[in-house]
């Protein structure tokens, strides 16, 4: 369709045709037709509600983010069952803004210094960076006083370089909260790869991770290299959050991070169980997420956290239930 | 189990599925005011949807996964262009593996190349003067004579597109575009009310609106496009518009008040809402928005 | 001496690089029971984390003297994370892991938990949530794992400090026999003196008014409490 048909070429002229008169000659000579056609304009623009067969149609266009909310959301399930006991809930906000805080640095040193750096690497590395901050922050810091400091820093970092920056706005924020409608084929490539190191990662570990936090200086007595298995935790989920912050957005990232863990804690009561619900809740609610914010038309990554958010009171219910 | 009920519900889905809507060309537009004009010079012939309600800044929309569908389907996807979608509608668009709307394609329309853009950057774009747009101001929707040579270019494409209802397009064109013609004429006493008047606007949106009606535009609360308003501009921004005798705030209701509000009570003036686009979801037309506007702006400035 | 576990040498606690305690040489031996006793504040717990290695000291040195030392600590109450979701068997595993090998052994290490809560008479208790045992619950699987973790030296902070004085005098025999069983020694912080007299072979002495820090025999406990600082 890159040309049009030769027969309706005459028409076609005649559109530009209607440019070529003069204003004034019509003016003021409303005619039935125009009266017609505006209160006709917008008929069309009714919209029935989406169904769940348009989505079964779609779903060749919807596999791709909802596989990332779904890798997304068992992987942060899991991790954040480590999270949420460390009561350390908030370092995931930190962790987002501080990749924003790399974007932003990445656009900033091109302007200013026009070093070309991609975007993605910067906030993978500021999140690495802050991961480690935090993993090594002085003992007579709290940890709650170490993520508030990273938080307030990374946040006013963004604001003061984003305020040099306002060209790219559109940019950082694409890069940085991924609309999560739809999703780049390599968004789902780089989430699958977080969610395997994490599941590597916490197979590996999960025991010795258990140990340092239920009794940390038990732990270290016993030759455990506390900090570097605090250290490894840390980027891993720094790696899973920055990833699937990009992909899907802060607030999804958020919610999946904490509260399908605290469903699992609510409702299991050995780590197995948790882990299993946690996982469980985090791909249920990336996904179901996605599939409620289609057919009620609602944002997905508000939908993705509401519905992780509502399997929170259910898994206490559970527990109600079953005691 | 799981997988039975999961194929289970596939199949009542399937059941389910209404028959697909008589054959009309699919229209996608990114914002109201361009599915007001689509679905105007289309007629019955289309059905348009538009990605964004008036309530949304276009510079940043959230689209939904039912828009991505229907981006997926379409024949015709319509932009404002100049960058304005720049943040959103690519990775919608390469999202939705529908090769009619891709950049290039006759499926694709930037409709900021049918009209004279104002504001187009003479020298290169640095960035430290803000959201800057290289291609020129986008917002050139609140002007009805830009509206039209629009309205006119969508007519022609969907004549392309679909040769067999060419004439039908071709009336509706001629048909909107004396509509807005006759609409322009009575606005003249309104225009002519307006001429001259300074007002503040929140954001460089207003440019073409301010070059129709003679309103003057005295400066903006935002410092450069796209960034907030510090403390330092506001100051300079008040001592101004009372120097020019400006005492209208006049910002879309999309964009944030507080500010604004400051600005309009230092100023012993009032703010001005006016729609960010045309309520084409609830039936309005584009005439009726420019009218209503219209009607805001000789009211309140 | 060949059966020495761990020296301090000259060793001075702290903070910030200032001392709070007198500099003290102590040597730990195969099989021997440690009371420490002293005041609240009188720098105990300062002192076995430093001899521990968790804190710095400001001077002098610890030395392991056989290489691999196998070390075992149980910190005060307040330093667990009692609301993690654990069975009591997880607990009793958790003794069992080392620095290394972690990955392997699966089988032996089921095995070595399984004989450390039936030492405890703890059997019963293995699947059960450890958030919902009582305190003298809780402390026996406590020292389940340090039976599980086959270390030659555990350090024990306070055990029995939310116990009544029935629960104290059978966690005590309960100690004894872990150490029996284990060959492994002891280094245990307490206020309880009629225990300690009862069952400790050396004693560490810290007497917070005077800034002292002593080490010797069980004759230490009857000097202490001829002060008058204790009841």
């Amino acid at each position: 369709m890159t040309e049009p048909a030769p027969s309706v070429r005459p028409e076609l002229d005649a559109f530009d045709q209607l440019l070529e008169t003069e204003p004034a000659e019509t003016r003021g000579a409303a005619s039935a037709a125009s009266a017609k056609t505006v209160a006709h304009e917008a008929a069309s623009g009714v919209e029935a509600s989406p169904s769940l067969s348009q989505f079964v149609d779609g779903i060749g266009l919807y596999r791709d983010p909802i596989a990332c909310a779904v890798l997304a959301g068992a992987g942060l399930g899991a991790l954040g069952v480590f999270v949420v006991l460390r009561r350390a809930v908030f370092v995931t906000a930190t962790l987002s803004q501080a990749a924003g805080l790399g974007v932003v640095l990445a656009f900033f040193l091109e302007i200013q210094c026009g070093l070309q750096l991609p975007p993605l690497a910067c906030a993978l590395t500021t999140t690495l960076a802050c991961a480690f901050l935090l993993g090594v922050r002085p003992r007579r810091l709290s940890q709650e006083t170490a993520v508030a400091f990273v938080y307030l820093a990374a946040s006013a970092l963004v604001v003061l370089l984003g305020a040099r920056i306002a060209q790219e706005a559109h940019d950082v924020a694409a890069i940085l909260f991924g609309t999560a409608v739809l999703v780049r084929p390599e968004d789902v490539l780089w989430v699958l790869g977080g969610t395997l190191s994490a599941a590597a990662m916490l197979a590996a570990l999960t025991r010795p991770l258990l140990f340092a936090g239920f009794d940390r200086d038990g732990a270290r007595v016993q030759g455990l290299p506390v900090r570097r298995l605090e250290l490894a935790f840390w980027s891993v989920f720094a790696l899973e959050v920055s990833v699937a912050t990009r992909a899907l957005g802060a607030l999804p990232v958020f919610a999946f991070a904490v509260l399908p863990a605290t469903a699992g804690l609510l409702c299991a009561r050995r780590l197995p169980g948790v882990m299993a619900v946690a996982v469980a809740a985090g791909a249920l609610s990336g996904g179901l997420g996605y599939l409620c914010a289609f057919l009620l038309e609602l944002p997905v990554g508000a939908s993705q956290a509401a519905l992780a958010a509502a399997l929170v009171p259910l898994a206490w219910m559970l527990r109600r239930a079953r005691a | 189990m799981i997988r039975m009920i999961f194929s289970l519900l596939l199949c009542a889905a399937c059941f389910w599925a209404a028959p697909r809507a008589e054959a009309k060309l699919s229209v996608v537009a990114t914002t109201p005011d361009l599915a007001a004009l689509a679905s105007a010079v289309g007629g019955e012939r289309v059905s348009v949807k538009a990605l964004s309600s008036p309530a949304q800044d276009p510079h940043w929309v959230d689209a939904k996964p039912s828009l991505a569908l229907e981006l997926s389907h379409a024949e015709l996807l319509l932009a404002v262009g100049a960058e304005l979608e720049l943040g959103w509608l690519p990775t919608l668009q390469l999202g939705s593996r529908n090769g009619r709307v891709q950049l290039g394609a006759r499926g694709f329309l930037d409709c900021s190349t049918l009209v004279d853009l104002l504001e187009r950057p003479t020298t290169r774009v640095d960035r430290s003067q803000g959201d800057i747009h290289p291609s020129g101001n986008p917002h050139y929707l609140l002007d009805p004579r830009a509206a039209e040579r629009v309205a006119v270019g969508i007519g022609k494409r969907l004549a392309e597109l679909d040769p067999e209802g060419s004439s039908l397009y071709l009336e509706r064109t001629k048909a909107f575009v004396t509509s807005l013609r006759d609409a322009r004429a009575r606005f003249q006493k309104s225009l002519e009310k307006l001429k001259g008047r300074p007002i503040v606007a929140y954001h460089r949106s207003l440019a073409y609106l301010a070059e129709w009606t003679g309103l003057v535009v005295v400066d903006h609360i935002e410092s450069k496009p796209g960034v907030p308003p510090d403390p330092r501009h506001v100051a300079e921004l008040i001592a101004l518009a009372r120097q020019k005798g400006a005492r209208t705030v006049v910002q879309e209701a999309f964009h944030p008040t507080r500010t604004s509000q400051l600005v309009a009570e230092k100023l012993a003036g009032k703010l001005l809402r006016i729609p960010g686009a045309t309520n084409f979801q609830g039936g309005q037309s584009y005439v009726a928005f420019i009218e209503q506007v219209l009607k805001q702006l000789t009211e309140g400035v | 001496m060949s059966d020495a576990l761990l020296s301090a040498h000259a060793l001075c606690v702290g903070y910030s690089g200032r001392a709070i305690l007198p500099a003290i040489d102590v040597t730990i031996r195969s099989r021997e029971l440690w009371v420490v006793t002293g005041q609240n504040g009188s720098g105990k717990t300062t002192w076995i984390k430093t001899l521990l290695g968790l804190l710095e000291p400001v001077s002098g040195s610890v030395r392991h003297e056989r290489p691999g030392l196998g070390l075992a600590y149980l910190g005060q109450r307040q330093e667990l994370e009692s609301h993690y979701p654990v069975a009591v068997k997880d607990v009793v595993a958790m003794g069992t892991l080392r620095e290394k090998g972690w990955l392997s052994g699966r089988a032996q290490r089921r095995r070595r938990v399984l004989r450390a809560l039936e030492l405890m008479g703890a059997t019963e208790l293995a699947e059960q949530p450890f958030s919902e045992l009582s305190e003298g619950q809780k402390q026996r699987v406590l020292l389940a794992r340090i039976q599980a973790s086959d270390c030659e030296l555990a350090v024990l902070d306070e055990p029995t400090s939310a116990m009544d004085a029935g629960a104290e005098e059978s966690a005590w025999q309960l100690l004894k026999a872990v150490q029996r069983e284990s060959s492994l020694s002891l280094l245990v912080v307490t206020h309880a003196l009629e225990l300690a007299r009862k069952y400790a072979d050396r004693v560490l002495r810290f007497d917070r008014e005077r800034r002292e820090l002593s080490a010797g025999g069980v004759e230490l406990l009857g000097e202490y409490a001829a002060h008058g600082t204790r009841p």
